[in-house]
């Protein structure tokens, strides 16, 4: 009951600290203004064929999914890395809270952001639903893909917020390790074909595979999910350890 | 109500407290004097729980630190060195966040918010954002929080650095008010704030507590007692070695001027030497321009504390 109050509390704070921080309200407008030009560019043509539905769908998630490289970074930098250099942090952590209390609620506050960030391409479909017959199967799974894969990068970005008192650190680091998670798409190509075990394995942590392969065609495959999650929990513990660190120095 | 025993801690080669003791009893305001990298901020971060020592024990309000932290900052508001408070949200805003975190209850969270407003003096900038008040206010922001789910113990490292002088003395003001039923430890480096405020004072040098009184005494025991001031015109050492003879006096430093010279004595007892001076200086046929009497302040005894030992210890305190 205690551990929930704090974290809810933690997580007020940090949602209203986005609102009143000029970079959500950046983000915000590029992601609506780039999502915006593409579904327009997309349905310039529009005619209101089932195919021509499912593509604009498709290119809409397509593109928006580059977002997740730099969205997490930029949504976590702030969390931890600000309050080290500033030294807020020592009031935070002198108030009767544990270390996890605070970074669940640091954590679950980006995911929120996070969320409603992508909420942003609901109005869109509902477009799209009114000029045809959109499936919305595939919306929903992708949406399901994005929220979990959100789980993983923004964890990601806190850890890298834990660990330095320098946002732009922070950014860079979570940057490249969303990078890494990309390029394992990449180094597909460079292993033989015939190395079936390792091609698995590179597939297993590919996420432009689950979402080509899998959501975007309307089937949730519940490993993937579990992956992203699991991933997320280890490392959401790796950053209570990291705030707890500067107690064993 | 703190209890402090053997504290020691390092940060890697650096010993920055070494078998620290020391206890506040409840009611008491202790003044926690050091210069800078003495290991003042170390020692309040400790109590606090927000670093753990190496060895020793700390009990703040009876509980241990190391083991029942959550208690321990329960019972404890902390006003950190530079009040890191967050600049935009607003007064009344990051208020409500802390009265949460500290687990207020609902019904009486409003009332508490409104007395440590209302005695900090901050209810006229409830709405203002954080980032735009002077100094001051910020620093009552962040007293106000310390005193939010009324504390007993009040932990308040360096309150005044960056105030300016009537702020100061408003500070000081508001401190010996809220001191009134708490148990106070702050620190600084300005002695007059601890001869003002504290009913108890202990000294810090490099990671040690060198000494640990009442205000009175200390100045007492280490200070000596009245020194006594007298100008001077005649041959300079032939002066102070007539002004040295006399036994009460226990010590004579001169400064050397163009007539008259400046020459300070120290009683071996509690001796008004006014008169010694006097005949000595009517003996030898000399001029007296000055004579007076002069109380020995704190800020003399701290540097007889720590004088001897030259140059400053390393800088441990910026360490986090």
């Amino acid at each position: 009951m205690t551990a929930l109050r704090n974290v809810w509390a933690v997580l007020l704070r940090e949602v209203a600290a986005y609102f009143l921080s000029p970079v959500a309200w950046i983000v915000i407008t590029l992601f609506l203004l780039v999502n915006g030009a593409t579904f327009s560019y997309f349905t310039s043509y529009f005619q209101g064929h089932p195919r021509q539905i499912t593509l604009v769908v498709e290119s809409l998630f397509g593109f928006a999914l580059f977002w997740i490289l730099p969205l997490s970074p930029i949504l976590t930098m702030r969390l931890f890395a600000e309050e080290k250099r500033t030294g807020s942090l020592e009031l935070l952590m002198t108030a009767p809270v544990t270390e996890a209390h605070v970074a669940l609620g640091k954590f679950l506050a980006a995911q929120a952001f996070y969320c409603l960030i992508w909420a942003s391409l609901l109005p869109f479909f509902a477009i799209l639903d009114v000029l045809g017959e959109p499936d919305w199967g595939p919306i929903l799974t992708t949406y399901t893909g994005v929220v979990f894969l959100g789980l993983l990068t923004n964890a990601l970005g806190c850890l890298a917020s834990a660990w330095t008192r320098n946002q732009l650190v922070s950014a860079i680091v979570a940057l490249s390790g969303n990078l890494l998670l990309f390029y394992v798409t990449l180094a597909q190509g460079l292993i033989p074909a015939d190395a079936i075990e390792v091609q698995r394995v590179l597939h297993y942590l590919s996420f432009t595979h689950h979402f080509d392969g899998d959501f975007f065609q309307g089937s949730l495959d519940v490993r993937y999910l579990f992956f992203y999650g699991s991933l997320a929990a280890s490392l959401i513990f790796l950053s209570v350890l990291s705030l707890e660190a500067r107690k064993w120095r | 109500m703190i209890e402090v025993q053997d504290l020691s801690k390092s940060f890697g080669p650096v010993r920055a407290l070494d078998r620290v003791s020391f206890t506040v009893e409840e009611g008491q305001i202790l003044g926690f004097l050091g210069p800078n990298g003495a290991g003042k901020s170390t020692t309040m971060r400790i109590l606090t729980g927000f670093l753990p020592g190496d060895g020793g024990t700390v009990r703040v309000a009876g509980h241990d630190v190391a083991k029942e932290s959550l208690q321990v900052r329960r019972a404890t508001g902390y006003l950190p060195e530079g009040v890191p408070l967050y600049p935009e949200m607003r007064v009344g805003e990051y208020l409500r966040f802390r009265a949460r975190l500290k687990g207020l209850q609902r019904s009486r969270k409003t009332e508490l918010i409104a007395r440590a407003l209302e005695s900090t003096g901050v209810a006229d900038v409830e709405r203002r954002v954080i980032g735009t008040l002077s100094r001051g206010y910020r620093q009552r922001v962040g007293l106000a929080d310390a005193l939010l789910a009324e504390p007993k113990v009040l932990i308040l490292d360096e309150p005044t650095v960056g105030l300016d002088p009537e702020q100061v003395r408003q500070f000081r003001h508001l401190l010996r008010e809220v001191g009134r039923d708490r148990t106070v430890i702050l620190s600084t480096h300005i002695l007059s704030e601890v001869e003002l405020v504290c009913s108890h004072v202990a000294i810090i040098h490099r990671g040690r507590i060198v000494a640990r009184d009442t205000a009175s005494s200390i100045r007492r025991r280490f200070g000596g007692l009245e020194r006594v001031v007298a100008e001077v015109a005649g041959p300079l050492k032939e002066v102070r070695a007539a002004l040295g003879k006399d036994p009460r006096v226990a010590r004579v430093s001169a400064a050397a001027g163009d007539t008259y010279h400046r020459f300070t004595l120290e009683p071996a007892g509690g001796e008004d030497l006014r008169e010694t001076v006097f005949k000595v200086v009517r003996d030898g046929g000399w001029l007296l321009r000055e004579l007076r009497r002069e109380s020995v302040s704190l800020e003399d005894a701290f540097v007889d504390i720590i004088g001897g030992a030259s140059g400053r210890s390393p800088g441990v305190e910026e360490a986090r």
